[in-house]
This record gives structure tokens, C-alpha cells and sequence, in this order.
């Protein structure tokens, strides 16, 4: 509560503060109501439209093939009714031969100059009607739009100023959301800001796209062969030629969900998993990755990794586990660890609360005295990585089961991926519910684990549990970091006492250019027990953290859109939780 | 001549306290002096005798029609460009027809930046009827302070980076702060130790001033600072006075970090001194960053003219104090470059010593409140013969 008001309640009778706070409430609605009118919202973009300091011309593809002109038309009049002027419309029928619809095109064309129209006389397939219309796009940039689909009105408006705002920027894509057949929107995709990681298991980017027109050029167009999910393939060459995308976090496109369009549901497009697989594999073979694409076991349109037929990542690998000293779960860990793990070139090494080592310590696993005072873990895991021959060091917690044989082995190979710096999976209680799929930082907690409480075998939202994704960290429970970068990245940071210092080296090794990434598998278990967690909590250390990142907190996690609660990282949108706690909350509250 | 300070704040804190010694100095140099301050002009009184007329806010239309009648030759000084002195300082030019002058202690920008959430750009997009209520009303007005500052005869600056703000180009001066060196001075008896729960045995920080918006972090680092020393076994403790407002991305770390630190809340000014005795170091925590390093807070030459180590952020004043002899200056700033800094002063009994002496040393040559009064006089006193209107009286 701000001082003044503060004062004001000090010197007004309770009733009396709590009708003029109302009041003011109230007073805010209405103004709200009134900013929000589209009149007003018009007004408001136009002005924006004089302030920018360039005006780059958008030239929209439209490939039109037998389409309901009613959808059509809602197509080219949300075009139309765009803010922002500089745009140029390239319709292509694909040889529908429907007189009715090439009349329309044309009326529309002879309404507006900036709309060009071109019918062709045979049926090219969608990849080459996008491919004819990108050949008469005159703009700088060339966006996408499907011939049932809609733009808001402010869409090429907020395009234009992030493309204003940074001119180096080759790529902008937005969020979107579902149009019903009845018009209704729904099922918002609130996507993370640029992430070729979770592209490679879900076909993420969507709509609106909007590219500068050279990269087609260069890409070499649209792919008749991936027709179903040629945008998608499209996009995969387009980023192997630029990282200069930027993600609007906004809804700017409204995809029609009518039967038959991928938009209507998974399972509406047979082929799209052996494309879908296909592009991944042909793009990380072009990358020099040592991966192919799978589709995943059990959900529609997701992929996972697997080894490519005959080269996996490689090299010693050093599990360093910092023992505070609890035996049950250290005795758990290190049975697990030798019974499932198939990976050979491996060192194993325990760090202890000093003395000597236990009786019972397996013959692979080498004990190393740390400090015998309080156990501090990021000193000890220094200490264990210190002695560590490996090429990759994983810091596993002693809490944690191994219960996949070729756990290291899927570590390695998303830690191979081009620009990443720390791997760790999911992590399950042993219940079988999600303990960590990630960590995102700055929501309402420093650092929140995500999807914590979900089943482990669901999709998560658009593929955020089954897919491999950037994520701003990854816990030391089970962190895989290259040696020599988590040497540069100057180690565990030891002003931490027991916690976050996994955060922090995962944003030291993002300042030097290097990705966190979440894998979708392996999985292990985590056996800490919910009072255990509370006994670790420390003030110092959370803020400690706060005060390293400060910035990037109040930035808030580039991987989690901002639209979405920002309570827990579970992806529920924010104006949906809005409406589930007014529906819940005591009238009073409300 | 007479010269009317317009000051956006109350008599008694902060830059009220410099706008008192430069009162009293431009007096003493043969100067007509009017500060308008907020709120009830006795509280100069708290600073000391001022020799100058303390005006409120309030009464400052009653002042200028007197001055009105009273012909003088004139200038006006607007304390910051925030709105509310922008407002005040245009009537007071309209109504005497005299020139003004603009002086600069903070970078304004980012100060509303940080408050409303947004660029200055974004807010200057906004419709002009917007614009007037999407700022906070204590802060500058996202266009009208650029007008404001283009059209003054010239611009006081509190550290020379401020003149960046200066677009225009107007003549510009230096307008530091200096200290009074008798009420800050090393050997105040001071506030006794034990009545806060401390002993002698304790490494006792003094910290004065407000947590607000813009300096969350720094404080956070702060309070810090303090837990991660006692942590490293230190007994380390932190005395706070002023206000507190906690944010940040996490507001209830400062809670949390609570119990390093004796919070004794707002004090009285006179007080003050016998608190800052009770320290052994002084710590001005935060960044050179884009907010340090355009102002010059005003505890800096308190600190150092008390004569013992004070450790501050690389940046305004920072740029003109030796490392390792008369201060220990922060690249980072953050909690952890703190207790570096304190454990050395911990491990070097010496050294604590000689930035003691050093400080003071410095307080005593750079830091006086004549000398620099006597640069801000000559200035403006150019800057109205400059700026006189032709055929004027004066």
C-alpha cells in the first residue's frame, strides 16, 4: 500500500476508507472500459503508427486454395483493418477454379491497391502456391497468413516496432490463439521466447511469422515434399541462417479450428509425425548433430531425441554427489547409479562430511573427506569437480534414484545440442508426479521448479513435459555441464550455503552464451521428503540470489510467457486463474 | 540580487539540507535568498539557523506578488526539473520576468522509468492527456521537463555526468555539496552502543536513508551484505535510519534479512551525527550504474568527513576519491563485493585507519560548502546578467 494511502487509512473510519477505495476501483474500471473502447484502441494505434521512426513495408503470402469465402473474406478484411499502413497482401489461388472466389480476390484487389491477386490455373500444392506468392512479395519483410485465418488489428503495428525498435532483427513471431468454426476464441498458445531446442520437439513458432524476405530467398522457399507441415520445415531452414529472432509476446493471430485443419486437433493429420520427425532430423544432420528425431511414444505432434545410427556424444563423464552426510539415500543413489547405468566411461566420486568412507561404498565409487563442519554444497561439489578427470561433470544429488539404464547416455546428447551449457531432466517424486521439469526464475519465487505436481506422463502445455526446451536453470540435483565451461563459468558459486548456486551458475553460463536445457528423458527419482526441503530453505542464499539477478528477476523468465500466472510455473494462463479465483474466492475478495 | 530556489521537497532531509547551506553561503556572500520548500518552513530549523527566507510551497504565490513590488534584479533556481518545481518556477518566471536556472541532482529519467514501469519513450507515445497522469506526480513529466530544461539561462549540476542530461547545451556549472565539518567530525561522542544491544566487539555499519523504488536493490545488498558476513563468522551489524518501502522482484527478502540489521526508522537530523559515531565503516552500496552514477547522495560527504572508512560504488564521487587510501570503491556493488570489502578492512587494522584519515582529509579540501557556493554565485550571477532581457532595469 502506497504511504499516502496508508496515511489516509490512519485517518478515516474503516467503512469510510473501504467506500473510497471501492470508489477508486471502480473509478480505474471505467476508465479502463472507456481506454479499451475500439474506437479508442484505434486512436491509440494510430498514434503509435506516427511515432515510429521507420516504416518497413510487410508484404502478407496468402495461399488460397477452394476456401469457405466467408472465412476468406474475414481473412482479407482483418488485412485490411490493420493500424499499421505499410503492409502489402500477395493472394495466390491455387488453382481452385471456383469463379465465385477468384471474383472476390479480385474485388477486394480493386478496393485496395496494396492487395495482389494472382489466379493460377492448375494446383501446385500449398508449398508451391506460398512459394508463388512469396514471388510477388515486394516488402522487406514477408509474413504468413493462412487463407481462414485471422490478424488482430494491431498485428503488423507490433511487428513494425520490434522490427523499429532493432533493425539487426530478421525474424518476429507472436502468439496466437483458436478461432472456433463458430468464431469463438480459445486455447491461447503463449509461446517462449525464441527456443530452437523445444523447436525440435514441437512445432512451436506457428503464427504470425513474420521473416525478412531474403531468408526464403535463401532458404530456397517452401518444400512440396513436408506439404502438411511445410511452414514448420520452412522455419528449420530459415534458423539455421540467422539468430536474430524475436518472439512478441502478444496475440496477434487467431488460427481457424475448423474440422480438418491441424488447428482442430493432434490427431486430424495422419503424416504429420513422420514429417514432423523427418525436417528435425534432416535439420540436425545439417546442424552436425549427432541426433535424429523420433516421435515421441505416446503424445501426437511431440518428438523426442534419440542417437543417430552409429555416433553418440561420447567422453568420461565424472558424477560428483555431495554427501551431507544422510546414509539411507546416498546408499540408494550410488546402488541405483551402478545397477542402471549402462554409459562406460565412468568415475564416480562421493564428497563426505569428512572421515573416512563407509564400509558399504561401492568398489566404482571413489570418497573424497570435505570439510567436517556444516555441509555447504557448493563448496563440496567444487571440491568433488576439482578432483574430477571427466570431459562432463553431473552433480547428482545424494536424494536421487537412477531408474534409466541409458540415463547418461540421453544427458549427453542433449548437452551436445548447438549452445548448451547445462542439461537436467525430470525429475519425479517418487509418487510419479513432476518434482522439476526445469526452473523458471522471477515469477512470484526467485526460482520456481516447473510443472512441479503434474503427472509425468502428461503433455504438459504445447509439449512442455515430453519435449526437450531452453529453460532459464536447471537444479544441482542432476545437472550435466561440459568441464571446461563450468570452469569458465568460475564453478559453484561458494556465497552460496546450500542452495541456488546451481541457479546462478546456469545464468553465469547463460552470460557467456550457453543454454540451460530441460530433457524430457532421462527421468530420475527424487526421494528428499517434503520436510526435508523446508530445513533446506535459506533466506541468505534466495536472497543472495535475488541480489545477483536482480534485473533479470524483474525482467522475468524469457521461457515463460508473461501471460501466464505468474504464482507457480504450471502454464495457466493468467486471465484463466483471474476468473477461477473470482469464481472461488470469498465475496468479499472478489 | 536576489535569487529564489524553488525545492521540490521538505526543509529538513536530504537535498533540503544542501539547499539550507547553500541559503546560508549565498547570504553570507551578499546574496537575497528564498527557498520554497514543502511543508512547514520552521523544520530548516532542525538543520540549523537558517540566515535566508523559508517559504512553503503553499505561500510561495503570496511571495511573488511581495517580489513582484519589489522590483530586484533575479533569478530562479529550479530545484530538479520534476514537475511540480517545473510548474512553480515557470509562475515565478512569468510573474518577476526574470531568467532561471535549472539544477540537476538525479538522472531523472530512469527515476521515472523505474516508477511507472515503463521507457520514457513509451510514456512520451502516450497521449498529452495521459501523459499528465500516467507519472508519478513527484517526478518529472515525460515531455515538459525536456522543454523545461532547453529553455534555462543555464544548469547546476551536482556531478559533471548530469550535463549529459543538458541537451540543449545551456552554460552549465558544478553545484556540489559540501559538508559542515564541525557537526560531522571523527571524534562525536557517540550514541552509546550498548542501548542498541551492541558491543564493542561488534563491526558496527551506520546507514542513513530512505529505501524507496529506485534503491531497492542496492539496499537489498545491503542488508545483504550484513547476514552473508555473520554467516563467514563475522559480527557484523548494520544500524539503519529513515524510512523503508521494501520491493523488489522479492520483497520479503528484506524480512528475511531482517535480523542483521537494528532498524531505528526515521531520526531526527540532529541526532544523526551521534549515530554515524557509532560506526566503525560506512557503507553507500549499488552499481556505477546508469543511477549512481548521476547523483551524489547526500550521505557520502556525512561519511566521509566523520573520518572513518567508507566504502561506495566507482562512479560521481567516487571518481575523485584514491582506492586504498581515502576510500574502498565497488566495480560490482552487489553483497558479496561488500563483504569482500569488509573483510579487508577486518584483516587490516591499518588500512581501516588510513582510509579514516584520508576521508577526511578529503571532506576537508573538496567538500566545502564556501568554495563551492562561491562557483555556484559567480554562475548564476553570469547567467542573469547573460540572460537580462534588453531594456530591462536591472
Amino acid at each position: 500500500m502506497p504511504r499516502d494511502l496508508r496515511t489516509l487509512k490512519s485517518l478515516l473510519p474503516p467503512r469510510v476508507f473501504a467506500l473510497l477505495r471501492r470508489l477508486r476501483e471502480l473509478w480505474r474500471r471505467l476508465r479502463r472500459l472507456h481506454l479499451n473502447r475500439p474506437r479508442a484502441r484505434r486512436e491509440a494505434a494510430l498514434r503509435e503508427v506516427e511515432a515510429l521512426p521507420a516504416r518497413p513495408t510487410i508484404s502478407l503470402a496468402m495461399p488460397v486454395y477452394r476456401s469457405d469465402p466467408r472465412y476468406l473474406a474475414q481473412a482479407i478484411e482483418s488485412v485490411r483493418a490493420q493500424a499499421y499502413p505499410e503492409w502489402q497482401l500477395c493472394v495466390v489461388d491455387d488453382g481452385s477454379a471456383q469463379p465465385e472466389l477468384a471474383a472476390l480476390l479480385r474485388r477486394h484487389a480493386a478496393q485496395d491497391p496494396r492487395i495482389r491477386v494472382e489466379i493460377a490455373s492448375e494446383n501446385r500444392g500449398i508449398a508451391g502456391a506460398t512459394n508463388a506468392a512469396l514471388a510477388i512479395c515486394e516488402g522487406e519483410f514477408v509474413g504468413f497468413l493462412d487463407h481462414d485465418d485471422k490478424l488482430t488489428p494491431d498485428a503488423l503495428l507490433r511487428v513494425a516496432q520490434a522490427l523499429t525498435a532493432d533493425p539487426t532483427l530478421d525474424v518476429v513471431y507472436s502468439d496466437s490463439d483458436k478461432l472456433t468454426a463458430h468464431g469463438v476464441r480459445a486455447d491461447p498458445f503463449l509461446k517462449p521466447d525464441w527456443s530452437p531446442v523445444y523447436l525440435l520437439g514441437a512445432m512451436y513458432i506457428g503464427h504470425l511469422l513474420v521473416v525478412r524476405r531474403s531468408l526464403p530467398e535463401a532458404a530456397g522457399g517452401f518444400d512440396p515434399a513436408f506439404d502438411t507441415i511445410q511452414d514448420f520445415e520452412f522455419f528449420l531452414r530459415v534458423c539455421e541462417r540467422t539468430e536474430r529472432i524475436h518472439h512478441i509476446p502478444q496475440t496477434l493471430y487467431h488460427w481457424r479450428a475448423i474440422p480438418g485443419s491441424i488447428a482442430a486437433g493432434t490427431d486430424q493429420k495422419d503424416d504429420v509425425a513422420e514429417l514432423q520427425t523427418r525436417a528435425v532430423s534432416e535439420h540436425l544432420e545439417r546442424l552436425g548433430v549427432a541426433a535424429r528425431s523420433v516421435p515421441h511414444p505416446a503424445i501426437p505432434h511431440r518428438a523426442v531425441l534419440a542417437p543417430r545410427n552409429g555416433s553418440a556424444p561420447g567422453g568420461r563423464v565424472s558424477v560428483v554427489i555431495a554427501s551431507g552426510g544422510g546414509e539411507g539415500g546416498l546408499r540408494r543413489c550410488l546402488e541405483s547409479l551402478f545397477a542402471q547405468t549402462t554409459y562406460p566411461e565412468l568415475e564416480v566420486l562421493v564428497v563426505g562430511r569428512g572421515g573416512e568412507a563407509p564400509e558399504w561404498l561401492p568398489d566404482g565409487a571413489t570418497w573424497l573427506a570435505g570439510e567436517a563442519g556444516a555441509f555447504r554444497r557448493p563448496h563440496a561439489n567444487n571440491l568433488g569437480a576439482a578432483a574430477a578427470v571427466g570431459d562432463h561433470l553431473l552433480f547428482l544429488d545424494e536424494d536421487m534414484e537412477v531408474v534409466e539404464a541409458e540415463w547418461i547416455e540421453l544427458l549427453l546428447l542433449h548437452a551436445a545440442l548447438p549452445g548448451v551449457g547445462a542439461v537436467g531432466p525430470l525429475i519425479l517424486r517418487p509418487d510419479g508426479l513432476v518434482d522439476q521439469a526445469g526452473v523458471a526464475i522471477g515469477l512470484r519465487e526467485p526460482a520456481t521448479p516447473m510443472l512441479a505436481g503434474y503427472p509425468g506422463d502428461g503433455d504438459g502445455y504445447y509439449g512442455s513435459l515430453p519435449c526437450a526446451r531452453e529453460v532459464s536453470a536447471v537444479g544441482a540435483e542432476c545437472l550435466l555441464v561440459r568441464r571446461a565451461d563450468f570452469e569458465a563459468a568460475g564453478r559453484f558459486n561458494e556465497f552460496y550455503g546450500n542452495q541456488f548456486e546451481d541457479y546462478d551458475l546456469c545464468r553465469r553460463l547463460a552470460g557467456r552464451g550457453l543454454k540451460s536445457v530441460y530433457a524430457p528423458r532421462p527421468r530420475l527419482v527424487n526421494h528428499r521428503t517434503p520436510a526435508g526441503r523446508r530445513v533446506a530453505s535459506d533466506a541468505v542464499d534466495r536472497a543472495l540470489f535475488v541480489d545477483c539477478w536482480y534485473d533479470e528477476l524483474m525482467r522475468g523468465d524469457p521461457y515463460f510467457n508473461p501471460g501466464f500466472a505468474q504464482q507457480i510455473a504450471d502454464y495457466v494462463p493468467s486471465s484463466w486463474r483471474e476468473r477461477v479465483y473470482r469464481a472461488t474466492a470469498p465475496l468479499g475478495r472478489r | 540580487m536576489r535569487l529564489l530556489y524553488v525545492y521540490f521537497g521538505p526543509f529538513d532531509v536530504n537535498s533540503g539540507i544542501q539547499a539550507y547551506h547553500f541559503g546560508n553561503e549565498l547570504t553570507e556572500l551578499g546574496w537575497e535568498v528564498t527557498v520554497a520548500g514543502k511543508g512547514d518552513p520552521a523544520r530548516a530549523r532542525a538543520v540549523g539557523e537558517p540566515l535566508f527566507e523559508c517559504v512553503s510551497h503553499d505561500d510561495l504565490s503570496r511571495t511573488l506578488e511581495r517580489m513582484a513590488r519589489e522590483p530586484k534584479e533575479t533569478i530562479v533556481v529550479g530545484w530538479t526539473p520534476r514537475e511540480p518545481v517545473r510548474r512553480m518556477t515557470m509562475e515565478a518566471v512569468r510573474r518577476l520576468g526574470c531568467p532561471y536556472v535549472v539544477h540537476l541532482e538525479d538522472n531523472e529519467e530512469l527515476l521515472i522509468e523505474s516508477a511507472s514501469g515503463r521507457s520514457l519513450a513509451e510514456l512520451q507515445r502516450l497521449p498529452p492527456r495521459q501523459q499528465d497522469s500516467a507519472f508519478p506526480p513527484d517526478l518529472i513529466h515525460p515531455t515538459h521537463h525536456r522543454e523545461f530544461l532547453d529553455g534555462a539561462a543555464g544548469i547546476t549540476v551536482i556531478t559533471e555526468a548530469l550535463n549529459e542530461f543538458n541537451r540543449a547545451g545551456r552554460p552549465h556549472a558544478l553545484a556540489r555539496p559540501g559538508i559542515d565539518l564541525e557537526r560531522f567530525r571523527p571524534d562525536l561522542e557517540p550514541h552509546p552502543r550498548e542501548r542498541l544491544g551492541l558491543s564493542e566487539e561488534d563491526f558496527v555499519l551506520v546507514y542513513h536513508g530512505t529505501i524507496h523504488y529506485a534503491n531497492q536493490h542496492e539496499m537489498l545488498s545491503l542488508y545483504l551484505a550484513v547476514k552473508l558476513a555473520q554467516r563467514r563468522g563475522h559480527r557484523v551489524r548494520l544500524v539503519r535510519l529513515g524510512h523503508s518501502e521494501f520491493g523488489g522482484p522479492d520483497p520479503r527478502a528484506f524480512r528475511a534479512l531482517g535480523d542483521g540489521v537494528i532498524e531505528l526508522g526515521p531520526v531526527a537530523w540532529r541526532e544523526i551525527p551521534a549515530y554515524l559515531a557509532m560506526a566503525d565503516a560506512y557503507v553507500q552500496p549499488g552499481p556505477p550504474d546508469d543511477f549512481n552514477r548521476y547523483r551524489l547522495p547526500s550521505k557520502l560527504p556525512e561519511f566521509l568527513a566523520m573520518g572513518r572508512p567508507v566504502i561506495l560504488p566507482h562512479c560521481n564521487i567516487g571518481d575523485d576519491l584514491a582506492h586504498g587510501e581515502e576510500a574502498l570503491l565497488l566495480e560490482q556493488g552487489n553483497a558479496m563485493e561488500i563483504v569482500t570489502r569488509i573483510e579487508e578492512l577486518l584483516a587490516d587494522r591499518e588500512l581501516a585507519a588510513r582510509l579514516g584519515a584520508g576521508a577526511r582529509r578529503f571532506a576537508e579540501t573538496r567538500l566545502s560548502w564556501r568554495r563551492n557556493a562561491e562557483t555556484v554565485a559567480e554562475f548564476l550571477r553570469e547567467r542573469a546578467t547573460a540572460s537580462r532581457p534588453v531594456g530591462s532595469r536591472a
